[in-house]
């Protein structure tokens, strides 16, 4: 039979498989069995089934024994215990190694005679002439069935191609808009609203059927928080909250990275021992909270810990040995301690350890976030916690920006940071050894030129605008020539020029063809 | 006028499997249950000339969907599908109404030889 259509289906299945295998291992290990048990036995079976199917001998194999020991302890013959569900854990990362490898290497055959052993060595512990009886599973409903609308399977990439195309449609909208604009012809008008209309319904659909719940990464978190708390000897109390927000699927894929590590960062650095905790008055178990909340047209992720939160003596005293900070500093503010630890290779982890603290920390948190087109805030006082806040675009593909010109060139700046434009008036910037800065609203923001920042010859000969810009609760205003509006643009990567500073984020395709470069506010500013 | 058939698995690539053999083959699949109480609902609105059925279900296995099947209407016909050493369900099943099994893995030859038995 020709397998090799129903791979995908497999690897698919598999994997939502393997993720509810893992939440009710952790389920089981916490006590909840029965529901959790008879759970991990339909899941192993579905994987059995399927790996049969699709000829993965080893696979099949070691699903068979894990079923097995789910059905000994289904019946309770077998009584789940530490030692159990340890050799559990260890066969469903075997199992998801032997379904990648069944997928991508089929010439190597996955070593799963050690894990089938051990799993043998419980089911074992039953006598040998007992005979299950094989009841069929009933179960009260269950989160999988919340979780299940009527769905269609799609590949994924035709979703991917779909969405390259209405890129490229909203790109020839534009020009039909530009054309018709020319012409001034009334029919012409109306027909080219129309399109307009129903290319932003379409466009507006294929991105809702390109929205997956973020539980498909987050349910990866439990387990490698509690393996992660366990090799540091920490106690954890984790929870997800909002695990039906939607987002774009290709940044969710993206995202997984930047919250791993916020995760361990927060386990390492931020939450303390069970000693330490009860010695200053804490519950011995830290708490470590994954949320996701949909703020208009943003993601906003948070990772938040009730640890030691970050001591701005002990960053002052570091960014003083590294030379970041005169000497003469005697104390930072919230926002130069965030700026600080942002650097590149910036930890004052006293020992790398085998988790983090080798300076790769936040600082690569917060450089995949911008390259996202998102925002990073970090908020932490001393003693009672740390909250990191990413804020991200819903998706990646398509994004509201507004055009502004420097002198000939046109500039793209994302709408996601955007507070508010106006008009520069005479006397409203004051310049202080280079530096600008604009009262707005009685309050001072620091401005950038960005004809200076790009090293624009010439001066402006009409007033200039400011976008004011908001990221991570810090206000900055871009000072450019003019604005042409705002509208959506079609992200396309680029590789940036070597050793140019890296001000750019992409770069899109306007209507009459000409190319135009996206800011990365956070990098300008 | 080819036969409708409705098919039960927890499993969309189980149910991929099974359909597209059967569509192969002339079956005009008019339904897909993931469970059993899925089935038995759509046996009753779709009325299909066959069920293949899978034993191990969430919320409701396929026997139990066999029993409340065949109360609804004796002359059902359900074809099992069971994995290898489920001997002893298959044989609740059958007792419980269903007309024939078949092990997965699936040969399409096998399901196919059951199906027109089941219908035969």
């Amino acid at each position: 039979m020709d397998t090799a259509r129903y791979t995908e289906l497999f690897v698919t299945e598999s994997r939502e498989k393997l993720s509810e295998i893992s939440n009710s291992l952790l389920q089981l290990e916490r006590g909840e069995s029965s529901e959790s048990i008879a759970e991990l036995f339909r899941a192993v079976h579905t994987i059995k089934g399927m790996a049969g199917a699709m000829g993965y001998s080893a696979v099949a194999e070691l699903s068979h024994e894990m079923e097995t020991l789910f059905d000994r302890l289904r019946s309770g013959v077998v009584k789940p215990n530490a030692a159990i569900v340890e050799t559990l854990f260890a066969a469903s990362d075997a199992l998801s190694e032997g379904i990648d490898d069944a997928v991508n290497n089929p010439d190597r055959s996955a070593d799963i005679v050690h894990v089938v052993s051990r799993l043998r060595e419980h089911t074992e512990e039953t006598p040998k002439t007992f005979t299950a009886e094989f009841t069929v599973l009933q179960s009260a409903p269950q989160a999988s069935a919340e979780r299940s609308v009527r769905h269609v399977r799609i590949d994924s990439r035709r979703l991917d191609r779909l969405m390259n195309l209405i890129g490229e449609l909203v790109i020839v909208r534009g020009r039909l808009n530009d054309i018709t604009a020319r012409i001034g012809d009334a029919g012409l008008e109306d027909t080219a609203v129309d399109a307009t209309k129903l290319i932003a319904s379409i466009q507006a659909e294929i991105v809702a059927s390109r929205m997956v719940p973020v539980w498909q990464v987050f349910d990866r978190f439990p387990r490698l928080v509690r393996d992660t708390a366990r090799n540091l000897g920490k106690q954890v109390d984790f929870h997800i909250e909002g695990k039906e927000i939607e987002v774009d699927r290709a940044l969710l894929e993206e995202i997984a990275e930047p919250v791993m590590h916020a995760l361990r960062n927060a386990l390492d650095h931020g939450l303390e021992t069970a000693e330490e905790r009860a010695a200053s008055g804490k519950s011995p178990a830290g708490r470590l909270t994954l949320s996701a909340e949909r703020d208009r047209a943003t993601v906003v992720v948070r990772i938040t810990d009730d640890g030691r939160g970050i001591d701005p003596a002990l960053v002052l005293g570091r960014a003083r040995e590294l030379g970041l900070v005169d000497a003469g500093t005697s104390s930072l503010s919230d926002d130069e301690v965030i700026r600080l630890i942002s650097r590149p290779g910036f930890s004052t982890a006293r020992e790398v350890s085998e988790i983090s603290g080798r300076g790769v920390g936040i600082d690569i948190v917060d450089s995949r976030v911008r390259s996202l087109g998102g925002s990073l805030d970090l908020r932490s006082s001393p003693g009672q916690g740390t909250t990191v806040t990413m804020r991200l675009p819903l998706t990646l593909a398509i994004i509201r920006a507004l055009i502004a010109r420097l002198d000939s060139e046109l500039y793209a700046i994302p709408l996601t940071h955007v507070v508010e434009t106006f008009q520069l008036r005479d006397g409203m910037m004051t310049t202080d050894d280079g530096r600008h800065s604009i009262v707005v609203r009685d309050e001072s923001v620091p401005a950038i030129r960005l004809r200076e920042r790009f090293g624009v010859t010439g001066s402006c000969e009409v007033l200039e605008q400011v976008v004011l810009v908001d990221i991570a609760e810090r206000r900055s205003g871009l000072v450019v020539d003019e604005f042409l509006g705002q509208q959506e643009i079609v992200v396309k990567q680029f590789d940036p020029v070597r050793d140019a500073p890296q001000y750019f984020s992409g770069a899109t395709i306007m209507s009459d063809g000409s190319p135009v470069l996206i800011l990365d506010t956070a990098s300008v500013i | 006028m080819s036969h409708t058939v409705l098919v039960c698995d927890d499993a969309v690539f189980m149910r991929a499997m099974v359909s597209d053999i059967l569509l192969q083959a002339g079956f005009e699949i008019v339904g897909e249950a993931e469970n059993g109480s899925q089935a038995v609902e759509k046996y009753k609105s779709l009325r299909p000339d066959l069920v293949t059925m899978d034993i191990i279900m969430p919320e409701m296995g396929g026997i139990e969907a066999v029993r409340e099947i065949t109360k609804f209407d004796p002359q059902a016909r359900i074809l099992m599908c069971s994995a290898m050493g489920q001997q002893a369900l298959v044989d609740e099943a059958v007792q419980a109404g269903a007309k024939d099994f078949v092990v997965k893995p699936f040969q399409p030859s096998r399901v196919l030889e059951a199906v027109q038995r089941v219908l035969g």
